[in-house]
């Protein structure tokens, strides 16, 4: 067992809406290299805590830390440049431009070419145009598009647009990558392709959060799980521990399901 | 059957650059359709990238050219000298300043007024977005009708009259010249100074497309959550896209009123603001030569519909009037247009920009 500090780490989150209170003090801490699954049965919370980690909600409540320093997740845009990028439960691409175009956007922040190297072309200005499509052009060879680059994005097939969407948010650069529910609506040969990208994306160093309702897809990735149910964190733990823990069985089952377990 | 791609373009040149010619066998009145048709190119222009490129729609766009034509019509006729005549000795001349000092100014002044009306309207879209930006249109023209009180600066509602025109090596373009034992009236002059001006911004306006910024701005109008995920700051780049098209708006007033010299807050109402969005919908939003086509199309097409209209109303007994009949028929023609082709006339196609990259490949071969 490692005692490496977690990439990320949060205490205390508390978030609401009017009278519905969708996070009530939830812990979560997520291991440096680490793919951490985050489940819960439908209105848990997951994709409240989702937002709010990668900026889309402002916390009323709760304590962030990112590679052990204070980390304020105040806007998006913010969020990725601290190095957590994301992707959408319901795919959000930039439809009608080419699917280069949309991993070049992804590199924005690490470009800086402004409106005077844009109408004067000038050597830099073309330098890192030039490095801006090599480098974009890996991303989409890192996640399998390669050849597809010039096509607009909305013709591509739904698993590829996910996986453009990864490509995108991994072009950022991120430390930590968050996923929200990758695999829902795929086929299951889909569904194994992108369980390859993801041990691909871990392997490159980036550390993963996953929300999925595949539990064996789940079971079958994450080294450790975070159990979410009515804004609470009822579990935490490796696959098998949470597997096995009553309180996640009833959260999913419903009470009184716990002793006809056969 | 096919062209190749570099024979259409010389075609292309030469027929935009003898068309004035033709049309001057016709009469004046033909070209100056024309140069009208080219400043209206140029307002397409800056106004596609604030609505094609970043997506936001503005109904306030004519509030720019208003701004451009104003300044340059004070600094460039008697109106000034006359309300502070105590300035006039300062002058002796009168003021004059020339069209290459008024139109840096009137682009800077209009992007600074471009990022102004943005500032408080970066949270609305859409609709709500129309609305503000309609509003600060009539906002400019309103201001400008009642400026003759209790100072008198832009005349109020008689307007601006006696305007230079543009001067170019010490000859104003209103005047004839003899060129090549030919007399060259002076609309055809405007017409390949226009013709000139508009060429830059289009290569301006296409390297800003293909550029980090332009991407960025496409990527909000695609989607803003998505585009802010991507770390882009859209608060200064919707800024920036309202200041960049304001200042082409700018640009294009200057040339307005160098070119009519009499000005008046009436050229610059809502409908004008509606004709330019039309323009670039109509055209195919977003794409440079669709948007193009679309300002030549909409600027001359009720001047050629006049001759459609005429025989039109003696059919119905002249019981219609004639420019009513004429904007019905832009009406229906917008409509159709429409109707068979909602992405606009010529839309962006992403096999031509397929041949783009494909080229720009090879190009790159060849120099390694």
């Amino acid at each position: 067992m490692t005692f490496s500090q977690p990439l990320l780490k949060v205490t205390g989150v508390g978030k609401h809406f009017g009278g519905l209170h969708a996070l009530k003090g939830v812990d979560l801490s997520i291991q440096e290299g680490s793919i951490h699954g985050l489940i819960g049965p439908n209105g848990a919370g997951k994709t409240t805590l989702f937002n709010v980690i990668t900026g889309l909600y402002k916390a009323d409540q709760g304590e962030f830390y990112f590679e052990g320093r204070p980390y304020e997740p105040s806007s998006v845009a913010d969020v990725v440049k601290q190095g957590v990028a994301r992707t959408f439960q319901n795919i959000r691409l930039f439809k009608n431009m080419t699917v280069l175009d949309n991993v070049k956007v992804g590199l924005h922040t690490q470009t800086h070419s402004g409106v005077w190297g844009a109408l004067t072309q000038n050597q830099a200005n073309r330098n890192e145009e030039a490095k801006t499509v090599v480098v974009a052009q890996s991303w989409l060879d890192f996640v399998g598009l390669g050849g597809l680059e010039h096509e607009p994005a909305h013709s591509l097939s739904y698993g590829d647009q996910r996986r453009l969407e990864i490509a995108r948010a991994l072009a950022t650069n991120p430390k930590l990558l968050a996923l929200d529910e990758p695999a829902a609506g795929m086929n299951a040969s889909e569904k194994l392709t992108l369980k390859a990208l993801i041990l691909k994306i871990k392997a490159s160093g980036v550390t993963v959060l996953l929300i999925e309702h595949d539990v064996k897809l789940v079971m079958g990735l994450c080294s450790s799980l975070s159990v979410l149910d009515e804004g609470r964190l009822i579990c935490e733990g490796n696959p098998r521990e949470v597997q096995s823990n009553p309180k996640v069985i009833e959260a999913y089952l419903g009470v009184g399901s716990v002793p006809h377990v056969e | 059957m096919h062209m190749n791609t570099r024979t259409q373009k010389i075609l292309f040149a030469l027929l935009v650059l003898c068309l004035p010619l033709v049309l001057l066998t016709f009469g004046n009145a033909w070209v100056r359709i024309l140069d009208m048709a080219l400043i209206y190119v140029l307002l397409a222009l800056g106004l596609n990238i604030v609505v094609g490129f970043a997506g936001l729609l503005d109904l306030g766009y004519v509030a720019f050219f208003a701004l451009g034509a104003y300044l340059y019509a004070l600094l460039a006729s008697p109106q000034l000298l006359e309300t502070f005549a105590q300035l006039a000795p300062y002058f002796e001349n009168g003021l004059h300043t020339p069209w290459w000092v008024v139109m840096p100014l009137a682009a800077l002044l209009a992007a600074f007024m471009g990022a102004l009306l943005g500032a408080p309207t970066l949270k609305l879209r859409g609709d709500y977005l129309a609305i503000v930006t309609l509003g600060f249109g009539e906002i400019i023209r309103v201001f400008v009708n009642n400026m003759d009180q209790p100072i008198n600066i832009t005349n109020g509602p008689k307007g601006l009259g006696s305007i230079d025109p543009i001067v170019l090596f010490g000859h104003p373009m209103s005047k004839k010249i003899e060129l090549f034992g030919v007399s060259w009236p002076g609309v055809v002059q405007y017409y390949y100074f226009f013709l000139l001006v508009v060429v830059i911004f289009v290569v301006l306006c296409s390297r800003l497309e293909h550029s980090r910024i332009g991407r960025a701005w496409m990527a909000i109008r695609e989607d803003e959550i998505a585009a802010q995920a991507m770390g882009l700051n859209t608060r200064n780049l919707k800024l920036l896209a309202f200041a960049l098209g304001a200042s082409i708006g700018g640009v294009g007033g200057c040339l307005f009123a160098a070119f009519q010299t009499f000005i008046s807050p009436e050229s610059f109402g809502l409908m004008e603001s509606v004709m330019i969005v039309a323009m670039v919908v109509l055209g195919g939003i977003g794409h440079l030569p669709g948007v193009i086509l679309g300002a030549v199309l909409l600027a001359s097409l009720p001047e050629a519909l006049r001759f459609v209209a005429a025989p039109l109303q003696s059919i119905m007994g002249e019981r219609v009037d004639a420019s009513i009949l004429r904007q019905l028929l832009i009406a229906l023609t917008m409509i159709f247009v429409m109707l068979i082709r909602p992405q606009g006339l010529w839309p962006k196609s992403f096999q031509l920009s397929r041949q783009h990259s494909a080229k720009g490949k090879s190009k790159e071969e060849g120099k390694a």
